[in-house]
């Protein structure tokens, strides 16, 4: 429905994450050569950090602006706010599968595809389960401050660029980075797709967000989701 | 059917956009401090076959009442029972795509509205001839008329009998023949079982079509019962309005102007025949040997309807003093036809204000004519009319 109209039509979708994973392989590949490492060495892992990033990325922009995009539709036709909460998450899986194509035929040339690869995509469905919570909550906060998307753009180049997508991290910052909330769903995501890589996973952290994300669920859940339509 | 009980919603705002954002950092435990009651113990009963109208004043409640019912709001006590399957017909064509043809936008539009795809697939033609839009289906929407977009949205809505249907406004839509339709079709759903509610500021229309009528007032039930007394309440309630003007001008001061009813009551909607009387009270600054005070009445598209004045009532304002305040009334009955009216006020010398003019306003003051008891009639002016009729040469 969004690109109705649209000459490419929803190829559009197709060609903007393709020409994005292009562009962010060949900045990081790039530099990487320049400063004297190794091509091969270093896309696989951009790859899969953007796999994972992009469709997040987009996930929570979507989100930020789901209820507000919708009023009126919200407002006139009884459906609910739940299903719209949905969509970004569905764009996201969606997103994912169609980035992934690439993603796993570049691995198949360079013979590092393996076939517990594909446990990407429910992986990434646990991880919407996490963060649903929280883009519930920036989707409502959007319709009472009206309108939040360049903070949240901003807060999404934060997010980037303190997660080890398309770099690996300093190890004087590995303390500070441990704690981002999207580490470990990276980390067990990169070990998904690439065979070598290692992880040393903090089970532990991983609960302890999910309830967070749950305190989260239950609290919003009190007052705030009852007064949005409202103010929508 | 429908059961609401003692339904009650309390609205909380924010005085300031520093509320706003604490609200949000406190994930909504605060709530804002700005707070009234949208709805207070709201109790109404709709049976199947039954098409309750709910009429009031902006900001009454009737919209809110409509969103709870149909699950767009929540609600803070009371209860809602409601046996079968709802459809909410809050705004026609929310939700259609300019981009996409008719059909697909029935396909995707009508899963709003509740319906299966294989239930869009067989009621496809039906809603298309319904709207009067067949050889258009697979025309893009852009390329429709507003006309030909709510006719689609309205035969989308209403392809199918719902149990309980819930209209806000768009009770008829389209031209004149379209609505007729419209009119037909409710009244096919009410006759196989339907209870409709509906919210619309067209009285004539709610007397005519509706069972009961609930008149909401400040988010309180003022009324539900038969229409007849439901709309005599709602005129009632706006007859609390204010209906009065005062200024001052170059030769005029303390200038006033009301329009009362026969018991003295100032209001802006009367009924076809009320009697009612114009109030000017002004003084002059100066002393003048003679004032006429004269008024006209114009309809909504500024023809005159009406217009007279002391001097042609033979009945001169003589002898004016600068020191006392003079009052004018005319009474007279309003015989007009149902519609919007403006009053405009002179004073002057003479048959009229080309004679010398101490003050002129056009559209000083506003008033709505409804009809309720009154026959149906053609013409711009009712006039109570009897009619009897006999047949010469009757066996006895």
């Amino acid at each position: 429905m969004q690109y109705a109209g649209a000459a490419l039509g929803s190829l559009w979708f197709l060609i903007q994450g393709f020409l994005l994973l292009l562009l962010y392989i060949f900045i990081a590949d790039g530099i990487a050569i320049f400063r004297g490492g190794s091509s091969s060495r270093n896309v696989p892992f951009i790859i899969s950090g953007i796999l994972f990033w992009i469709p997040i990325q987009e996930m929570i922009q979507k989100s930020t602006t789901i209820l507000t995009e919708n009023r009126s539709i919200i407002k006139k036709s009884g459906i609910g706010l739940d299903i719209f909460y949905l969509i970004p998450i569905l764009q996201m899986l969606i997103h994912v599968f169609i980035l992934s194509i690439p993603s796993f035929l570049y691995m198949i040339l360079i013979n590092k595809f393996n076939l517990y690869s594909i446990l990407v995509y429910p992986w990434m469905v646990f991880t919407a389960f996490y963060l649903y919570p929280f883009l519930r909550y920036l989707s409502m906060s959007n319709v009472l401050l009206k309108d939040i998307s360049p903070i949240i753009r901003l807060f999404l180049q934060f997010g980037f660029w303190t997660l080890p997508i398309i770099y690996f991290p300093p190890p004087n910052w590995a303390n500070i980075l441990q704690y981002h909330p999207l580490l470990p769903f990276l980390e067990i995501f990169r070990a998904i797709l690439l065979p070598e890589y290692f992880i040393q996973l903090d089970y532990m952290k991983i609960i302890i967000y999910f309830i967070i994300s749950y305190i989260f669920l239950k609290i919003t859940s009190l007052k705030f989701k009852k007064m949005i339509p409202d103010h929508l | 059917m429908i059961v609401v009980n003692n339904l009650t919603k309390f609205y909380r705002g924010f005085s300031s956009n520093y509320q706003r954002i604490f609200s949000v950092i406190s994930l909504g435990l605060f709530s804002g401090t700005k707070s009234y009651f949208a709805l207070d113990s709201i109790s109404f009963q709709a049976k199947p076959g039954e098409m309750i109208g709910i009429i009031g004043r902006n900001g009454a409640g009737k919209s809110t009442l409509l969103k709870i019912l149909s699950g767009v709001s929540h609600f803070d006590s009371g209860t809602i029972k409601i046996n079968g399957v709802l459809r909410p017909m809050l705004e026609l064509g929310v939700g259609f795509n300019a981009e996409l043809t008719g059909r697909e936008n029935i396909l995707f539009n009508g899963l709003l509205w509740g319906y299966s795809k294989s239930e869009l697939k067989f009621l496809e033609n039906q809603i298309f001839e319904f709207a009067g839009l067949l050889g258009y289906e697979d025309q893009i929407l852009k390329n429709y008329s507003t006309g030909m977009i709510m006719r689609l949205g309205f035969a989308l809505a209403t392809a199918n009998r719902p149990d309980v249907l819930l209209i806000d406004e768009a009770l008829a839509v389209g031209d004149a023949s379209f609505q007729i339709k419209c009119l037909d079709r409710f009244k096919e759903f009410l006759a196989k079982g339907s209870t409709i509610i509906v919210v619309s500021h067209d009285l004539q229309l709610m007397g005519a079509i509706c069972t009961k009528i609930l008149v909401l007032e400040k988010g309180k039930s003022e009324f539900f019962g038969a229409t007849t007394p439901a709309l005599r309440k709602y005129i009632e309630i706006l007859g609390r309005s204010e209906s009065k003007l005062s200024f001052s001008e170059e030769l005029v001061e303390n200038f006033s102007i009301e329009l009362i009813d026969e018991n003295s009551t100032t209001r802006n909607i009367f009924f076809i025949g009320n009697q009612v009387s114009l109030i000017f009270k002004f003084q002059f600054k100066e002393k003048i040997k003679r004032v006429t005070a004269g008024f006209q009445i114009d309809d909504n598209r500024g023809i005159r309807v009406y217009g007279i004045n002391t001097y042609i009532l033979k009945n001169e304002i003589l002898d004016i003093t600068n020191d006392c305040e003079y009052k004018v009334k005319f009474t007279f009955p309003l015989n007009f036809r149902e519609g919007k009216y403006s009053i405009g006020i002179s004073l002057h010398e003479g048959d009229s204000h080309t004679e010398g003019c101490y003050l002129w306003k056009d559209a000083i003051l506003d008033f709505e004519i409804e009809r309720i008891d009154q026959p149906k009639f053609d013409g711009l002016v009712y006039l109570p009319t009897i009619c009897e009729w006999s047949r010469a040469g009757d066996k006895k």
